[in-house]
């Protein structure tokens, strides 16, 4: 006979029985775990999702670590709204009107959506994820580092995470990211953007500030390479900017990854010389 | 296969019963029906004690759905690895509304109090014996289904021999 005092014990081991982990084959997709977020999930879905997450811990660190990044960016955002500057600061800077009218276009629906959606948001953040490595990168390679190294190591965490998580959302990215319609990119727009982006202190709205400018020239960050640890190289004479990004990732337009890359001390506009010392982008084995 | 198949189905019923939704007693009895004839004793414990727990969420009163509810999350809420964040706060009067309609993931790995159980479901965290009332409805309910089911007495153990 069960006994009042055994049956919470009892109801325990039920419960442990019912949690405990089961080997998955197959996993949930990304844009599952974004649906749950932003509580847009169908029903049937619903249950099969809790059903596998429940039993699957990989699958809840997942989600665990999405709605931590999902709250890091709102939060983010929400005092960089609250202070209005970046908002100001597009408005101050629509010369070149075509430059600037399509960053303030882009960040207005960043911002505008990415409130009140944020599966989308998170989504949008894939994008912005791959630029964010830059934008990280090349403010710890400027010296003095404005925000806190805390916030920025929190932006790496999450972009690295964010990687991992993107990677499968190509085909989703496919129309907005596509290498093969690379819209190029002059000079003198990569000089606008490395001043523009230099006014702006946080890592985070430099990253959305460098994505939207990616993102309007079509160009996808290649995958298979750490740019969070560059490495050094020496030119090599006859090379050009062009040349090594055809060299490395097989396409001359996407020299502006690597240019963004070099930033602080070099110009578009000059030409490499033999010798001359640049960072590259790290191949991951 | 079937085993963690069926599994899932009833930890998506957990998870209705945890937001404090009603469970219509036919789902539960589709899954039970599900058993097979050689379940194992686990198996076979687990459908029933999913089912008395629906009969409180759709038979009891609102007080004892509400009971059912908190003493699920408390239970559920000790499961997984402990996630419990640090300035984590139930309680706090701003936070109540937001765990309303939490589910099972929200809770796997809290490791919440049951004052902080009672909190959830928007009642008074003082309220201990609470629990105590839940368990013996629900191990009336659960006996009764068992009995029911099988034609045979409930058993005392969850692990069969044990």
């Amino acid at each position: 006979m069960l006994r009042d005092e055994d049956f919470e014990a009892f109801v325990s081991d039920v419960v442990a029985y019912e949690t405990a982990s089961i080997p998955h084959n197959q996993h949930p997709s990304l844009e599952v775990f974004f649906a749950q977020l932003a509580g847009e999930i169908a029903p049937d879905i619903q249950s099969r999702f809790v059903g596998h997450l429940a039993t699957c811990p990989e699958c809840r660190a997942r989600l665990q670590s999405l709605k931590e990044a999902l709250h890091e960016e709102e939060r983010g955002l929400n005092e960089q709204k609250r202070v209005a500057g970046f908002g100001d600061f597009i408005h101050a800077h629509q010369e070149p009107a075509s430059l600037g009218a399509r960053l303030r276009k882009g960040l207005r629906d960043l911002f505008v959506r990415r409130e009140f959606r944020p599966a989308l948001a998170l989504a949008l953040s894939s994008v912005v994820a791959v630029a964010l490595t830059l934008a990280v990168a090349v403010p710890l390679l400027r010296g003095p580092v404005i925000a806190t190294s805390a916030r920025i190591s929190s932006v790496r965490d999450q972009v690295r995470a964010l990687q991992g998580q993107v990677s499968n959302l190509t085909q989703w990215q496919s129309g907005v990211l596509n290498n093969s319609t690379i819209i190029g990119v002059s000079p003198e727009e990569l000089t606008l953007l490395s001043k523009d982006a230099e006014k702006v202190t946080d890592p985070w709205l430099r990253g959305l500030l460098i994505a939207v400018f990616l993102n309007e020239h079509k160009i996808r960050v290649p995958e298979g390479f750490d740019w969070q640890h560059p490495k050094k190289y020496s030119v090599r004479s006859g090379e050009t900017w062009k040349g090594l990004s055809f060299a490395y990732f097989g396409n001359e337009e996407l020299w502006v990854l690597i240019w963004l890359l070099n930033a602080v001390k070099l110009s578009p506009n000059e030409p490499l010389a033999p010798g001359q010392e640049i960072l590259l982008p790290t191949p991951l084995e | 296969m079937m085993e963690k198949s069926l599994r899932e189905d009833r930890l998506a019923l957990w998870d209705r019963l945890i937001r404090g939704e009603a469970v219509e007693r036919a789902e539960v009895e589709r899954v039970v029906a599900t058993l097979i004839p050689d379940a194992s004793h686990e198996e076979r414990v687990s459908c029933i004690l999913l089912l008395a727990a629906a009969r409180i969420a759709c038979e009891g009163s609102r007080a004892m759905r509400r009971k059912l509810t908190a003493a699920l999350r408390y239970w559920f809420s000790h499961t997984g690895s402990k996630n419990r964040p640090s300035d984590l706060d139930i309680c706090k009067a701003r936070e109540r509304s937001k765990w309303r309609n939490a589910g099972l993931l929200d809770f796997m790995g809290l490791y919440i109090s049951w004052p902080e159980a009672m909190c959830s479901v928007g009642g008074n965290p003082k309220y201990y014996t609470a629990l105590t009332e839940l368990k013996n409805n629900l191990k009336r309910k659960y006996i009764e289904e068992w009995e029911r089911v099988f034609g045979s007495q409930a058993p005392s153990n969850f692990t069969h021999g044990r």
